[in-house]
């Protein structure tokens, strides 16, 4: 199965886990990474097939986290994972005040004005025939620090959340993958474990592998990749 | 000697208003009491409010938003499911009495009517029939809505220094069992029966008596509590008076105008902004409406609410002043425009 990874910073870590995780998990998965920081997706724009950019720098980003490729061809690959990307899965913890229509519209309106929905629309352009590929959009990970709430609050709003979100994606032909239950410590933050000794993502210029600031909460290490990414193999593989 | 030789300037007309530009019109209002940033300000009334909130926000005001959205909720997305027009999600208040009907219903003086309306299989809450576009999942979902929203109602009547209310309407519809309809069954929901749904004008005395309750039971509540009315400047849509949409909207903003002025006048805890007045009178020559005749232009709201703004005098935070950006497309949510779209004229 080929997966095209797409993302931001965040994506470091989970490439980084994906080097740890068993090899018999991997075994027939062929990722590839797509990743530049910030807000750099936003010069990428569909022409044709391919996802192209007319940034040099964010060019010379594709082509170091892919391992040599300047576009992205979302045709070749049997899932686009749109990870990060400024896209938070947010939800009102008090959302019995919300009708089922605006809860679906906040959840829907938090990935479409996202960078993450940019690159979703870019993508769906490159479908030119009817090779329709499954695009599963992965929210950024919950800022690390802890709060007080049962684990039953917790698990309640994760289920609540997770199911508004896919319902409101699957409208526009999205699936939703959500941060994994066991990594939250509230419910909407992640272990503060995850993040400490984070590193940043390497896009071949001078700040590759170098640890984020230690007020850094929002970036997670190689353990919550792994994590995330051994989650994602299986959920894969049990659908 | 006659008392008139000791009137300031803007005491009369010509040197008020004919011999200067309208924009240069000066003490149009002197404020009763203050209004600073710190100020904790709720809004409701009719679609002109909308302006008055959103004014409040951008410049800085601690505007009472008692029903806030979710927070990834897009603005497009609010403006549709109607958050963060009014200090709870009420929809158009357009007439006195609506607005005593909902503070009774929010204060429990007494029970909403368990009426709703069905299309399909959505549910529309006749007290707010627009809220959702869509209609609601489930009668439970719409009595939960509900329920949110008089509590939000009444907190935002609680936890506020000043309730800024614009009267819009003196035509309002009934139901038989005595509750008012927000606006007549059948246009933005529901269905019309002209054996349930009654039509009332009302006159100065019900629209005041109406006001005084509101005012008497928000203080009742909120002891401090002080009142800004407004007049909406905008004509009506339609009319069922029987008269012309115009004598029709002159009897309508006149008995508004002259409730208000009299409630000012009275009390020292209300007091009344002319934004009917600075957008309505002869000496502007119509130019602060659309070419509908009835739309004020995003110039106009700007105009007033400069206005409004130069009379509260100096504030003593940074950038409270700054006016908000004129926007070509910064249209108000107003339900009583559906009624054009039965205009005859506009018919195929």
């Amino acid at each position: 199965m080929k997966i095209c990874f797409i993302g931001n910073s965040h994506a470091g870590a989970i490439r980084r886990g994906l080097e740890l995780v068993d090899d018999s998990l991997k075994d027939g998965i062929d990722i590839t990474f797509f990743a530049y920081g910030g807000r750099g997706f936003s010069r990428v724009y569909a022409e044709g097939e391919a996802l192209v950019t007319d940034n040099s720098s964010l060019r010379e980003g594709l082509r170091f986290t892919s391992g040599g490729l300047e576009s992205i061809v979302p045709s070749e690959y049997d899932i686009i994972v749109i990870y990060g990307l400024g896209f938070y899965s947010y939800f009102p913890f008090d959302a019995s005040r919300y009708s089922d229509a605006v809860l679906q519209n906040s959840c829907l309106d938090s990935f479409s004005n996202s960078l993450a929905g940019h690159l979703y629309r870019e993508v769906s352009k490159t479908f030119l025939t009817n090779s329709i590929k499954k695009i599963l959009a992965c929210s950024t990970p919950f800022p690390a620090k802890s709060e007080n709430h049962s684990k039953e609050e917790i698990e309640r709003h994760f289920d609540r959340s997770s199911e508004c979100y896919s319902n409101a994606l699957r409208r526009i032909g999205c699936d939703f993958f959500y941060q994994p239950l066991q990594t939250l410590s509230g419910v909407e933050c992640t272990k503060e474990s995850f993040s400490k000794g984070s590193l940043k993502l390497a896009t071949g210029d001078e700040n590759d592998d170098l640890p984020h600031d230690i007020s850094d909460k929002s970036h997670m290490n190689e353990v919550f990749g792994k994590y995330w990414i051994e989650h994602f193999l299986k959920k894969l593989g049990s659908n | 000697m006659n008392p008139y030789r000791a009137l300031g300037e803007y005491k009369f007309w010509r040197s008020a208003i004919a011999n200067k530009s309208i924009f240069n019109i000066e003490n149009i209002w002197l404020p009763k009491f203050s209004i600073k940033p710190r100020t904790r300000i709720s809004t409701y009334g009719s679609c002109f409010a909308q302006h008055i909130a959103r004014h409040f926000r951008e410049r800085g005001y601690k505007w009472v938003n008692r029903e806030p959205a979710p927070k990834t909720l897009s603005d497009e997305s609010k403006r549709r499911f109607s958050y963060e027009i009014f200090s709870s999600r009420s929809g158009n208040i357009y007439t006195t009495s609506y607005l005593y009907q909902l503070l009774r219903y929010a204060f429990q003086l007494e029970t909403p009517p368990e009426l709703l309306w069905e299309k399909g299989d959505r549910f529309y809450d006749p007290l707010r029939p627009s809220i959702e576009p869509d209609g609601f999942l489930s009668k439970e979902e719409l009595l939960r809505s509900r329920e949110v929203f008089l509590s939000s109602f009444r907190e935002s009547v609680v936890d506020c220094d000043v309730f800024v209310f614009t009267l819009g309407l003196t035509e309002s519809w009934f139901d038989v069992s005595g509750f008012e309809y927000p606006i007549c069954p059948g246009t933005v929901a529901g269905e019309f029966d002209q054996d349930r749904h009654l039509f009332k004008n009302q006159g100065y005395n019900s629209v005041k008596r109406s006001l005084v309750d509101s005012i008497k039971l928000m203080r009742e509540h909120n002891p401090r509590l002080k009142f800004l009315l407004t007049v909406s400047p905008v004509p009506l849509t339609a009319t069922m008076s029987g008269h012309h949409v115009l004598p029709a909207t002159t009897y309508s903003k006149s008995t508004l105008r002259a409730v208000a002025g009299d409630l000012a006048e009275s009390r020292r805890y209300v007091d009344y902004f002319p934004s009917y007045e600075l957008i309505s009178s002869a000496h502007t020559r119509g130019i602060f409406y659309d070419t509908n005749a009835r739309t004020v232009v995003p110039n106009g709201v700007s105009f007033v609410m400069d206005k409004f703004f130069e009379c509260l005098g100096p504030v003593d935070r940074k950038g409270t002043h700054a006016p908000p950006r004129v926007s070509a497309t910064d249209d108000v949510l107003c339900d009583e425009e559906i009624l054009d779209s039965f205009s005859t004229s506009e018919r195929p």
